[in-house]
Order: structure tokens, then C-alpha cells, then sequence
């Protein structure tokens, strides 16, 4: 609706809208607005940087985890559902330490497979029960022993 | 840094350049309060409207990038602002702080400003949104019409009932 459809009162109640006096705004109303404005700039670069800090140590946490799983692995034969792979476990075991009593290398190899670390070729700490009960026997301490 | 057109002024907003920020209040902070003031009656529910506009658009960053009309996009972020504030329908109480001296009319023009003042207090919120947006923020009925989600022939409608009920308004005080 264009100004010039209004019938003449109308228009004329319009013009005196338009010309009504503006407020005055308060003294700091500039201030305050542009203050704001500034600590909200302010608060969203510290949560840039906050952003920045938590995506850093998730990578830092996440290249921990891997680093350190890709340490602990043992390189086992897959098993495949079948005994062979205790067979081929147990040879290399021995193929390792060829003075390993072969029966002995058969028990480290099913140690090996119930997912504990080697008792007798590995570092003694993070054997579980099994592995420390192994590395009590006599046995093994023959050959282990220098 | 200068700001020339809508578009420097919008790079400047956008890159959180202060000088952006303090020109676009000197371009429309009167015009802004002045809507803010009509559509909430209270100057300092107004001010606070205003301060709400420029905080959101720090908030919008960078979908600033898309706005093609700065001035529709701060009176309808106004809009916006001022139903949050006060999200009643009806009249509003009337609470000026100060009338600048200079623009202050005297006399007979004092009386019928002041009986202005209260008959746009007492239109209904639709109507005065309407009326605040399109005299004092200068939006097309269009615009209006996109700040209100309703078509530009219910703005316009809207505006003309607002005018009628101003005038029955200061109609009726003159004849007492």
C-alpha cells in the first residue's frame, strides 16, 4: 500500500507519526550495546580456543591408546577353529628358543592364546595368573635362568 | 576501518571488527530504539531489545554472509527481540525516560504528541509492530511481511487499521 492510497486523514495521522519525537537514549546505551558486543566476541574466542583444546587432546588421548595397543599386541597365529594353530604356535615358540622342552613350548603357546603375555620370552610384568603360576615351575625357571 | 556500503559493513560484522559494530549503531541504533520503543512501550525494555539485536548478530557470525537486506534483517532481529522481552499481545504500558529538549514540541504540538504516544501504546501488538517497522524502521510492506510471517497484504492491512484507530483516537481527546 503505497503512501499515496491513503485517504487524506490517514496520511495526515502518518506524518505525524513519522515526525514524532525519538526517544532519547541513555547516556551509556551506546556503550553498554558495543560492551556487549565486545565480551560476547571475547566469550566466543575463548570458546574457539576451548574447542581447539579439547579436539587436541582427544587426538593426544586417541594416538595414546593406539601407540600403546599397537605396543602390547602379541602376533599370535589365527586360530581358525582348529587345533593347528596351537601346532603352529607351539613351533614357533621352539623354532625361537630350540632348547625349550617341547612341552613346554605346547603350554607357553596355549598361555599365548588365552591372550596373556609370553611368561618365559616376555617381561614378567602384566603376566596374568596363569602366566605367573607358568613362570613358578620349576621347568620353566631351568630355562629361563641363565 | 571505513565502512562504506551494506556489504563492508557486513565483512567488517562478520570478521568481529569493533569499528563495524560501532558504525552500524551509529547507521541505525536510533532508528532501532525508536521501533524498540514503540512496539515495548518501555524505554529501557528497548534499549535492552537493541543491545539483543547486536548480540545476535556476534551470534550469527558468519551466516551474516547471507543476508542481502541489513536494515530488514535488523528490524525483523528486533522483532524478534522485543517478543522475547515482552511476548504479551495487547497495549503496552507507555515508560519514556527522557524526550530530547530540542525535538520536544510545546504547547497544543506537546499535547498532541503525548496523546499520540499513549493512542500507539494502547494499538494492539500486531498493529503496532506493523506501524514500528514500517515508519520507523522503513521496511516495505514486504519486508513487514517476512519480519512477521504474514503476507504483505496483511501487513498493509494491519498498518492501515493502526492509522485508523490513531486517528479515532486523537479524534476523540480533541473533542473533550
Amino acid at each position: 500500500m503505497a503512501p499515496s492510497e491513503l485517504p487524506a486523514d490517514l496520511e495526515a495521522i502518518q506524518r505525524l507519526v513519522r515526525a514524532r519525537p525519538g526517544p532519547e537514549p541513555s547516556a551509556d546505551c551506546r556503550a553498554r550495546v558495543l560492551e556487549a558486543v565486545r565480551a560476547h566476541h571475547a566469550r566466543k574466542r575463548q570458546a574457539r580456543v576451548w574447542q581447539v583444546a579439547a579436539a587436541a587432546a582427544v587426538l593426544v588421548l586417541w594416538l595414546n591408546v593406539a601407540v600403546g595397543t599397537v605396543g602390547e599386541r602379541v602376533d599370535l597365529p589365527s586360530d581358525g577353529g582348529n587345533g593347528q594353530a596351537l601346532e603352529v604356535c607351539a613351533a614357533r615358540i621352539q623354532a625361537l628358543v630350540p632348547d625349550l622342552p617341547r612341552r613346554e613350548a605346547y603350554r607357553q603357546a596355549l598361555v599365548l592364546r588365552a591372550g596373556v603375555a609370553p611368561v618365559a620370552v616376555a617381561p614378567r610384568r602384566g603376566l596374568g595368573p596363569a602366566g605367573r603360576s607358568l613362570s613358578n615351575w620349576k621347568e620353566v625357571h631351568a630355562w629361563v635362568s641363565p | 576501518m571505513t565502512q562504506g556500503s551494506p556489504d563492508d559493513l557486513l565483512d567488517g560484522l562478520v570478521a568481529g571488527d569493533d569499528s563495524a559494530y560501532e558504525a552500524l549503531y551509529d547507521a541505525y541504533g536510533a532508528a532501532l530504539l525508536r521501533a524498540a520503543t514503540a512496539i515495548l512501550g518501555a524505554q529501557g525494555d528497548a534499549e535492552d531489545a537493541v543491545q539483543d539485536v547486536f548480540v545476535a548478530i556476534v551470534r550469527a557470525g558468519e551466516r551474516l554472509r547471507g543476508v542481502r537486506n541489513l536494515r530488514a534483517y535488523l528490524f525483523a532481529s528486533l522483532r524478534r527481540a522485543a517478543l522475547r522481552r515482552h511476548p504479551g499481545r495487547g497495549p503496552v504500558a507507555l515508560v519514556r525516560c527522557d524526550v530530547p529538549a530540542a525535538a520536544a514540541p510545546t504547547g497544543t504540538d506537546a499535547d498532541t504528541s503525548a496523546r499520540l504516544e499513549r493512542a500507539l501504546a494502547a494499538l494492539p501488538r500486531d498493529q503496532r509492530e506493523v506501524l514500528a517497522l514500517h515508519v520507523d524502521g522503513g521496511l516495505t510492506f514486504e519486508e513487514c511481511g517476512r519480519a512477521l510471517a504474514i503476507s504483505p497484504n496483511t501487513a498493509a492491512s494491519r498498518y492501515r487499521y493502526a492509522l485508523e484507530k490513531l486517528r479515532d483516537a486523537l479524534s476523540a481527546a480533541t473533542r473533550e
